[in-house]
């Protein structure tokens, strides 16, 4: 068996030891801090491998936006923009990373999942159809200096309460199935409480995460869903 | 003034075979009918509990057999273009029934249960089948193909259309199978296998995916699990971009990755590409392991 270089638990195995490798990824998606940026600008000056590897990293990226693009169901920006404006904070004192103070493109990403799981069902669509620079190419005011903004908290409070709403109204359903049925529903539900559990601590460990971001609000998207369909059997049963 | 005697004894008679037939008479009851349809005819069936088995015939009828008691009607509406089938129950919640049903090889289905078994074999047709407590098993299919169980498993073969498969509780297998597809469980394995396909997305939470199939030239496959691993054959030829994304398992390939393949790769990901990069393969597994294989890999097949 061959690993593949970037495995989480072989992070850094790439077969070079060229210790740069490994940022190249981070490098090409504008994640790297300035001077580590910087620095290996000098190195890809210097590196032929490292930039031929730059160069099949840009190519793959390349056809990855490719990918097909469906438009949204709903207009996802004008509810967006309103959830931004109600947690806008003040920061008391100016944030010392540029990351703090502007709406990164996976946090853009979550706050577009948050919206998508109350309009009911374009939050995977987001995902994995729409690729992070074309939510960062759009509307300017997301450049929002001196904003502050948790959208990955308000995807969790959003869902929570939509989850709570289908959760009654599933309550309210369940004299119409056998016991067995709920209580395989439940631990159905239960089994999705505990990825979404999994993925909201990696996010807390690892908030810049654009793939945990993303993760956590399909997740919670699936257990929405599980939900609806839940209580459409016990409508049809009623 | 006493009453004839053969009168007495006649009625005690019809009382003692009463008492005595009765019960069997109600068990025996059945259904065994008949009904001429179009060959493209829309049939609708639901039975609430028990089984409903329909097999393509090469007659431009529908026979219905059930095993009804004089407690249960089993009604039938209408004919030619549309036929439906049900239970209605004299006393209540229906008893299980057992349905055997013959339709037209090009018939369009829809079965519904809630604690029914559903076996569908020959139908050349769209096919769309959804039950509580139980099996939904398909053999054959063309054109919209929906399938959904949530406490039972759920397995299709050489089915073709758009097929769309739903399971809560159990597992999903879709074995020789071409078209769109999608597959989505919480607490099951997903096995595909033999697939021909430009779009396939199968997705679960607890349990493995397996996707034994074509990698076409700007098809577009996705898989995920929470914590199970997924299996992906690429073929030699393949053109592909893949894009795997793992958080806490790992990325292999049980084979060498051709020369000059470049690896991007990042905290949580590998993304590389196999010829012009056209196809997109998505895999994410947040505990589970991604596996690249060669085709005859992937899938452990069950032994005929």
């Amino acid at each position: 068996m061959t690993d593949i270089p970037g495995a989480p638990r072989t992070a850094g195995m790439t077969g070079s030891s060229d210790p740069w490798t490994d940022r190249l990824s981070e490098y090409v998606d504008g994640d790297l801090d300035a001077p580590t940026r910087a620095a290996l600008d000098a190195h890809l000056a210097t590196c032929a491998d490292c930039r031929a590897t730059r160069d099949a990293i840009e190519r793959v990226l390349a056809r990855a936006r490719h990918a097909p693009y469906r438009e949204p169901t709903a207009d996802l920006w004008t509810p967006i923009e309103a959830a931004i404006e109600r947690t806008r904070v003040t920061p008391i004192e100016a944030p010392r990373r540029q990351r703090l103070i502007t709406l990164s493109v996976s946090r853009l990403v979550a706050a577009a999942a948050a919206v998508a799981i109350l309009a009911g069902g374009t939050a995977w669509m987001i995902a994995s159809n729409r690729t992070p620079r074309t939510l960062a190419a759009t509307p300017d005011s997301v450049q929002a200096p001196n904003v502050m903004v948790t959208p990955a908290a308000l995807a969790v409070a959003s869902y929570r309460d939509a989850a709570a709403d289908l959760e009654r109204l599933l309550e309210a359903g369940r004299s119409t199935l056998r016991p067995e049925t709920m209580r395989v529903i439940e631990e159905n539900l239960r089994t999705i409480d505990l990825a979404i559990a999994q993925a909201d601590s990696a996010l807390r460990r690892d908030p810049g995460s654009e793939y945990l971001n993303q993760y956590l609000a399909t997740t919670m998207q699936r257990k929405l869903k599980l939900l609806r369909r839940a209580i459409d059997i016990t409508a049809a049963r009623s | 003034m006493r009453r004839p005697r053969h009168v007495l004894r006649s009625r005690s008679s019809l009382a003692a075979l009463f008492v005595l037939f009765a019960p069997t008479a109600a068990c025996a009851q059945g259904t065994d009918t008949t009904i001429t349809v179009q060959p493209t005819a829309r049939i609708q069936i639901q039975n609430f509990a028990g089984s409903v088995t329909v097999r393509a015939w090469d007659r431009n009828a529908v026979r219905v057999i059930a095993s009804n008691t004089r407690r249960e009607d089993v009604v039938i509406r209408g004919r030619d273009a549309a036929l439906s089938i049900t239970t209605v129950s004299r006393t209540g919640v229906p008893a299980p029934l057992a349905y055997e049903i013959s339709v037209p090889a090009k018939a369009a289905l829809d079965i519904s249960g809630t604690y029914t078994d559903i076996t569908i074999e020959g139908v050349q047709a769209s096919v769309t089948a959804s039950t509580v407590q139980g099996d939904v098993r398909l053999r054959g299919g063309d054109g919209v193909v929906s399938l959904k169980s949530v406490q039972g498993s759920v397995t299709v073969q050489n089915a073709m259309g758009r097929i769309e498969v739903n399971g809560v509780n159990k597992g999903l297998s879709l074995r020789n199978v071409s078209g769109d597809i999608a597959a989505e469980t919480v607490n099951g394995s997903i096995v595909l296998d033999g697939v021909e396909s430009s779009d396939v997305e199968a997705v679960t939470v607890n349990g493995r995916v397996t996707y034994e199939g074509t990698i076409r030239d700007r098809g577009r496959y996705r898989f995920g699990s929470h914590n199970g691993s997924i299996v992906i054959s690429i073929p030699e030829r393949a053109n592909a971009t893949i894009a795997a994304v793992s958080y806490q398992g790992a990325f292999s390939s049980r084979f060498a990755l051709p020369a000059g393949v470049a690896v991007a790769s990042g905290r949580h990901r590998a993304n590389f590409a196999f010829g012009d990069g056209s196809a997109r393969v998505e895999a994410e597994s947040f505990q589970g392991d991604i596996i690249l294989a060669r085709p005859g890999d992937a899938v452990a097949r069950p032994k005929e």
